[in-house]
C-alpha cells in the first residue's frame, strides 16, 4: 500500500522535473540550435540543424562593438557583485549581531526596495544621470544595480549569519580577533554558502540586466551585452539578425552557467539557509 | 597570574532583565573559584562581564587593581571555554590551537612550539591534523581546553565546561580540569549548575540565584554553614529537608522533637541533612565519619540526651546506591512537648494525643541516610536521631541563616 503509494509519489516527481525540464529547456536548445543554423534553414522548423555552422558566432564576434559591451558587463557586474556583497555583509551583521533601534524598520525597509518596480525610476535616473555626468559611465549603471540588489543580498546573508553559532564570534574575539577580524576568519569562511548564493544572484542581475543597461547608455563605453543585442543587424539590412542573436545569447549565458554549476550547491544551501535547522 | 576583583557589578538587559544585581567578589589569584547556582540565574552573564563580552551596567570588574571597564574582550588576555566549545569548525585541530597566537602576532617558530606544548599537556599529539567535525565531546572539550592553554593567559574562564558529556566522561574531564589546574595554578572561574563540580573542584566558590550573590567561602563553608534557606536547599543530594520549628521560650518544637534555637522570640525553619540523620544508637559511628562543622563547639557529648532529638519514622522508601541507603521516612507524631523520657511515645500505645504537633495535620517526610549494611525494610517503623548542633536554623520570612552564622 505505502509502497504503491511511494512509487506513484516518485513517478510524479519525475514527471514534474521531466515538465520543468522541458519548459526551461526547449527555448535554450532551441536558441543554440538557431544560432547553428544557416541562414537558410532558419524557418524549417527542426530542433536539431540539418546543417551546422559557426558562421553566426564568428559574426558575433566580429561585431565591433561586442568585445567591448563583453568588456563592459563583466567589469560592470563583477562591480557591483563585490560592492553589493560587501556593503550586505556589513547591513547583514549589524542587523543579526547587533541591537539597534529600528532594525526591523531596517529590514522591512530593504525588502520595500526590493520589491520597487525598477522601471518607475528609469525615467528620472536618466534624467538626473545625464546632469550629474553618469549618463553612459560604468557608475552610472553599477549604482542602481547595487541599490536593487542590496536588498535581496542583506536577507540572504542575514539568514546566513543568523544560522552561525555565535559563541564561534565570541569566542575569536576573546581569543583576541577585533570584531573585523572574527568577521573576515571566523563568520565569512562559515557563511560561504550564504556569500557565494548572495554573488551569484546580484551577478546574474546585473549581467542579464536590460532595462537600465539600454536606457542609461548609449556608446562602447558602458553599454553592455544585452543592449548591445538589440542593436544586432543581420549580414544585410534585409534580413533578420536571429542567427546572430541567437549566437550572442549563447555566447552571454555561457559565463551565467559557468557560474551556476560552479556555485551550484553553495546556492541551494543559501537559499535555504534558515528554512530548516542543519 | 591575576586577581580579579568584581564591584557592585550590575547588568540589566535591554528588555528590561536584570541579569546580574549587585555582584562583589573577590578571586584571588591562583584559585579555581566556581559560580553555583540553577539555570537563568546570571553565571554566564557574570562570566561574559568578566571577560568584556558583556559591559556591565554598574560596577567595575578590575584585575590586579586595573579596571577593565571599556578594554575589549581581545585585550584582558583571559582565555574562555564555551559550553558549545565554540572550536572552529573550518579549522583543524593545529588550527584551532594556533589561532590566539596568530591574531597576536606570535612568529609561526614559537607558534608552533607552544601548540605542541599544549596538545601534549592535553594529549592531543595525535588529533592536531583532525576537523572539529571528526572529533568526540571528550576531545572537543579538550580542543577547546587546548585553545584557552596556548597563550598563557591570566584567567580561565569556564562556562559549564562539562554539561555537554556523558557521566563517565564528565568525572574524568573534571579530574582533569582539577589536574590541569594544579600544574599552571592559572586563576580559573568555572561557571556550573552541578554541585558535585562545584564541590569537588572549587578551592572557593560563589552561590548564586536570581542573579545574587547568596554566599561566598570554601566549599566546607557554604556546605556546613548554609548562609541562608536557598543555599541550604541548592547545595547537598538528596537535599535538605526542611520544617517549621514553633517557638517554645528558649526552645523550638519541632515534629522530631525539641531542640534550643538561636534568633529571638519567634517561630524558626530548621533544615536537616540526610546524613546528619542516623539510626539510633549507632551515634560514635555516625559523627566520626560526618563533616566537621567550623564554629560549632565540641563541648556536647554526642550521647548528651539535651543535645539529641530521638524520634520515630516510618520508612515509606528505601534507595539502595551502593555505597550508601537512602530512607525517605515519615515522621511519627509525637508529643514533643513532653520533656525527658517521655516524648518518644509511639501512637500504637493507644492513648489520645494531647496536642495536634506542631507541623499540623500533614505527617513530616524527612530523608535519612542510613548505612548500606542496614537491615531496614520498607514499610518498617525505625527509631532516628539527629544531634541538635547539626540542625540548621533559618528565619521563616527572611530566610537568612540563625544563630552562628
Ligand atoms: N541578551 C540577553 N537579553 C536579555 N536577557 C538576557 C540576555 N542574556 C541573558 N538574559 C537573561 O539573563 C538571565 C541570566 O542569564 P544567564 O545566561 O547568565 O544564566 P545562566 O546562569 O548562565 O543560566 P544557564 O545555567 O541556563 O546557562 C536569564 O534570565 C536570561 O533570560
Ligand atoms: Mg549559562
Amino acid at each position: 500500500m505505502s509502497d504503491r503509494g511511494t512509487a506513484l509519489e516518485r513517478l510524479f516527481w519525475r514527471a514534474t522535473v521531466l515538465v520543468v525540464l522541458v519548459y526551461a529547456g526547449l527555448p535554450l536548445a532551441w536558441i543554440v540550435s538557431l544560432s547553428l543554423k544557416p541562414a537558410a534553414d532558419l524557418g524549417d522548423g527542426h530542433l536539431v540543424p540539418r546543417h551546422v555552422t559557426l558562421a553566426h558566432y564568428g559574426a558575433v564576434f566580429a561585431n565591433p562593438h561586442f568585445p567591448a559591451a563583453l568588456r563592459n558587463s563583466l567589469g560592470i557586474a563583477t562591480l557591483a557583485t563585490l560592492l553589493a556583497v560587501a556593503l550586505g555583509v556589513l547591513a547583514a551583521y549589524a542587523v543579526v549581531r547587533l541591537r539597534f533601534p529600528g532594525r526591523r524598520l531596517f529590514l522591512g525597509g530593504a525588502l520595500a526596495v526590493a520589491m520597487f518596480p525598477p522601471v518607475a525610476v528609469i525615467g528620472p535616473l536618466f534624467d538626473l544621470w545625464r546632469r550629474v555626468g553618469l549618463y553612459d559611465t560604468w557608475a552610472g549603471l553599477v549604482l542602481p544595480y547595487l541599490s536593487l540588489t542590496l536588498p535581496l543580498a542583506i536577507w540572504i546573508l542575514a539568514a546566513a549569519f543568523r544560522d552561525l553559532p555565535w559563541d564561534l564570534e565570541r569566542a575569536a574575539r576573546v581569543d583576541g580577533a577585533t570584531r573585523l577580524q572574527a568577521l573576515r576568519k571566523i563568520i565569512l569562511p562559515l557563511a560561504a554558502p550564504g556569500v557565494a548564493a548572495a554573488a551569484v544572484l546580484v551577478f546574474i542581475f546585473a549581467w542579464n540586466d536590460f532595462m537600465f543597461a539600454l536606457s542609461l547608455t548609449s556608446t562602447d563605453h558602458a553599454r553592455t551585452v544585452p543592449a548591445v543585442l538589440a542593436f544586432f543587424t543581420g549580414a544585410s539590412r534585409f534580413q533578420q539578425p536571429t542567427s546572430a542573436i541567437a549566437a550572442a545569447s549563447v555566447v552571454v549565458t555561457i559565463p551565467v552557467v559557468v557560474l551556476v554549476l560552479l556555485f551550484q550547491r553553495p546556492i541551494v544551501a543559501g537559499l535555504t539557509a534558515g528554512a530548516v535547522k542543519g | 597570574m591575576a586577581t580579579i576583583t568584581l564591584k557592585g557589578i550590575g547588568k540589566r538587559f535591554s528588555r528590561g532583565a536584570v541579569a546580574v544585581r549587585n555582584v562583589d567578589l573577590e578571586i584571588h589569584d591562583g584559585e579555581l573559584f566556581v559560580l553555583l547556582g540553577p539555570s537563568g540565574c546570571g553565571k554566564s552573564t557574570l562570566l561574559n562581564i568578566i571577560v568584556g563580552l558583556e559591559e556591565p551596567t554598574s560596577g567595575t570588574v578590575s584585575v590586579d587593581g586595573r579596571s577593565m571597564n571599556g578594554v575589549e574582550p581581545g585585550k584582558r588576555n583571559m582565555a574562555m571555554v564555551f559550553q558549545s566549545y565554540a572550536i572552529y569548525p573550518h579549522m583543524s585541530v593545529r588550527e584551532n590551537l594556533a589561532f590566539p597566537l596568530r591574531i597576536a602576532g606570535v612568529p609561526a617558530e614559537e607558534r608552533e612550539r607552544r601548540v605542541a606544548e599544549a596538545a601534549e599537556i592535553l594529549e592531543l599529539e595525535e588529533l592536531l591534523d583532525r576537523r572539529p567535525a571528526t572529533l568526540s565531546g571528550g576531545q572537543r572539550q579538550r580542543v577547546a581546553m587546548g585553545r584557552a592553554i596556548v597563550r598563557n593567559p591570566v584567567a580561565f574562564l569556564l562556562d559549564e565546561p562539562l554539561s555537554n558529556l556523558d557521566a563517565r566522561l564528565r568525572g574524568q574531564m573534571r579530574a582533569e580540569i582539577a589536574r590541569l589546574h594544579r600544574r599552571l595554578g592559572t586563576t580559573t572561574v568555572y561557571v556550573t549548575h552541578d554541585q558535585t563540580e562545584a564541590l569537588t573542584l572549587a578551592d572557593r566558590m560563589a552561590v548564586l540565584n536570581r542573579g545574587e550573590v547568596q554566599q561566598a567561602g570554601t566549599p566546607r563553608e557554604v556546605y556546613g554553614r548554609p548562609a541562608n534557606r536557598f543555599v541550604a536547599g541548592f547545595l547537598g543530594s538528596p537535599p535538605m529537608t526542611f520544617m517549621r520549628g514553633e517557638r517554645d521560650g528558649d526552645d523550638v518544637v519541632l515534629p522530631l522533637g525539641r531542640a534550643t534555637a538561636p534568633g529571638g522570640g519567634s517561630d524558626v525553619e530548621v533544615g536537616v541533612r540526610p546524613e546528619d540523620v542516623r539510626e539510633a544508637g549507632s551515634a560514635t559511628r555516625a559523627s566520626a565519619d560526618a563533616l566537621p562543622r567550623p564554629g560549632v563547639g565540641q563541648a556536647e557529648a554526642p550521647s548528651d540526651p539535651s543535645a539529641l532529638l530521638r524520634f520515630r519514622a516510618r520508612v515509606e522508601l528505601l534507595e539502595w546506591l551502593g555505597a550508601e541507603t537512602y530512607a525517605h521516612v515519615e515522621v511519627e507524631e509525637q508529643d514533643a512537648r513532653a520533656e525527658g523520657a517521655g516524648w518518644g511515645r509511639k501512637r500504637e500505645d493507644g492513648r489520645p494525643r494531647p496536642e495536634p504537633g506542631p507541623s499540623g495535620e500533614r505527617p513530616q517526610r524527612l530523608v535519612a541516610r542510613l548505612s548500606p549494611g542496614s537491615p531496614v525494610k520498607e514499610g518498617d517503623v525505625v527509631d532516628l536521631e539527629v544531634e541538635a548542633r547539626r540542625l540548621h536554623f533559618f528565619d521563616p520570612d527572611t530566610g537568612a541563616r540563625l544563630g552562628d552564622a
